[in-house]
């Protein structure tokens, strides 16, 4: 186990298939749209994915060379220029791979994210799909530790026949819709996005990551321990000390395992009175590296509503703490998880400013 | 922070820990390692179930996770981190499994090949073997040993286990948060770090 204590989050930026403003994103949450299409820059076997239409200008790079220069564009904060930033991905810019290149694709993405965000210092934090949550616990570390005044975490992954086919080797892909924390799921729905997070030290009354704790379940490499047992560790030690919880952002993939464990996890922890809980993958897919940073995004989005969307695509719910209608939080503090291949997890409380 | 335990396998087929100054016998094959290493009375039981079918990298990373922790001599606390570091990532992983991909008509991918894509997997391998429960990940930053120690200062406090696994070599240190800082001075690898520690103990 591992916990981190707070940090402020001075600015953030999103890039999904809905667009780069937050109201944009948050009217297609609250009106339970997802953005599941046939893919036309692969062959995905008549597999829905979340794909961005805005990527499709093959301009002869990566799709995620692409992808974060469009996250790039939407940033209207400043960024000191001594800021170290920190890399959430899986698999980078993985279609030079499929292109035939024969490069590392994480150091790819990695070296283009330095010159697209002008920052000299720079670390990859690969986590399978907990790489998110986990690279924002890193930089609120070294913020805490003294290391730098700021730091800016990137979570960048695209849609691709490497990963459909992946998944789909490991049944994991659903062949009908992604419906998290529904008793009829039956799998997850790739998608593809990019956020972008400035953190500096906690101050009291911002926005901000409260705290955040980390654990690994060490029992298989895919599956997760179906108890959550280790993923209810890291839960209790990011809840410690924080109050009442009003709402809940799952890692939520729609997959039977993954949404089993959690919501073990989660009774457990809450004793069967699990607050209001919400998968992003039913509106944007599972966009990997990504997720945890959007979640943090737009759950501060949902903390500043004192709301939480409807769960897109649900028809009959698997728990009572999840609805296909919008739910008032309990409080503005959210808990937010990610799971990853590995056993890895991650729990962070995060809060918006009164 | 200081490093309590490590070992390297070199390219030259042996493996040699840090405290104990144990060198093993040379090997053809990372699975004689394996069978010489399970027959060594100070390395701990482990959960290595998944040797045979992993990834070269699984494999060096659970030896090395294997040799460090008998290095140590004590049983690993739970929450002990599992770490990579830059090395050679998982290009070679990546093309296997694309390859055999395309090779089956962009049908059929194989499962156990595309997991091994992921550069934290090695390290979560080794966590199982270990059942160490602290977080694990795998990390790419600047060619300094001095930089990896100020992210891995940070942490929680703890035990870390931190590996670098290159094409035919791997080196893995276990390090203790808690304790107060060793002079060292800025190596470019982990294996540039343990031949140091080699000639100063």
């Amino acid at each position: 186990m591992s916990e981190v204590k707070g940090a402020s989050i001075v600015g953030t930026a999103a890039a999904t298939p809905f667009g780069t403003e937050l109201e944009q994103n948050c009217a297609a949450f609250f009106e339970g749209r997802n953005t599941f299409c046939t893919p036309r820059h692969y062959d995905s076997k008549g597999l829905l994915a979340g794909v961005d239409p805005d990527l499709d200008e093959d301009d002869g790079t990566s799709r995620a060379f692409r992808l974060l220069r469009k996250l790039k564009d939407a940033i209207t904060f400043p960024i000191p220029p001594e800021t170290p930033l920190f890399l959430a991905t899986t698999v980078g810019a993985i279609d030079l791979l499929e292109q035939g290149s024969d490069c590392n694709t994480t150091s790819a993405l990695l070296d283009e994210a330095k010159q697209i965000f002008g920052l000299k210092t720079a670390t990859l934090v690969s986590a399978a799909c907990a790489s998110g949550q986990m690279a924002v616990s890193l930089a609120m570390e070294q913020i805490r530790a003294g290391n730098c005044t700021h730091a800016l975490v990137v979570g960048c992954d695209i849609a691709s026949e490497f990963v459909t086919s992946g998944f789909t080797a490991l049944g994991a892909v659903s062949k009908t819709f992604c419906r998290p924390y529904d008793k009829n799921r039956d799998g997850l729905v790739l998608g593809e996005a990019a956020g972008a997070i400035l953190l500096t030290a906690y101050t009291p009354g911002t926005d901000a990551i409260l705290s955040a704790a980390e654990s690994c379940d060490a029992a298989h490499i895919t599956a997760p321990d179906l108890e959550g047992t280790i993923l209810k560790q890291a839960i209790t030690a990011a809840m410690a000390g924080q109050g009442t919880i009003g709402g809940v952002i799952g890692h939520g993939t729609g997959t039977i395992y993954n949404d089993l464990a959690e919501i073990n996890a989660l009774n457990a922890v809450f004793s069967g009175n699990i607050p209001p809980l919400y998968s992003l993958k039913g509106n944007l897919g599972h966009t990997l590296g990504a997720t945890g940073v959007l979640q943090i995004i737009f759950g501060l989005e949902f903390s500043r509503r004192g709301m939480m969307p409807p769960q897109a695509n649900l028809q009959e719910p698997a728990v009572a703490a999840v609805s296909n209608q919008s739910q008032p939080l309990l409080s503005r503090r959210l808990l937010t998880l990610n799971v990853g291949f590995g056993g890895l997890n991650s729990a962070l409380i995060l809060e918006a400013a009164q | 922070m200081k490093i309590i335990a490590g070992t390297y396998i070199d390219p030259e087929n042996s493996a040699r820990l840090l405290n104990r100054k144990y060198h093993t016998p040379s090997f053809k094959s990372l699975n004689e390692l394996r069978l010489h290493m399970q027959s060594l009375d100070f390395i701990p039981e482990g959960d290595l179930d998944d040797f045979g079918r992993g990834s070269i990298a699984v494999r060096y990373s659970l030896l090395a996770a294997m040799f460090t922790a008998g290095d140590y001599g004590k049983t690993l606390p739970e929450n002990t981190g599992v770490s990579g570091w830059n090395g050679r990532g998982c290009t070679a992983e990546n093309r296997r499994y694309w390859q055999d991909f395309t090779a089956n008509g962009h049908e059929a991918g194989r499962g156990g090949l595309f997991v091994a894509t992921l550069p934290s997997i090695p390290y979560c391998e080794a966590a199982i073997a270990l059942n160490c429960h602290g977080p694990a990940s795998y990390l790419q930053t600047e060619r300094s040993t001095q930089a990896l120690f100020r992210l891995l200062q940070a942490r929680p406090a703890g035990l870390y286990l931190i590996g670098e696994i290159e094409e035919q070599s791997a080196c893995m240190l276990l390090v203790d948060t808690t304790l107060p800082d060793e002079d060292l001075p800025d190596f470019t690898t982990l294996e540039e770090l343990f031949s140091h520690l080699e000639k100063q103990a």
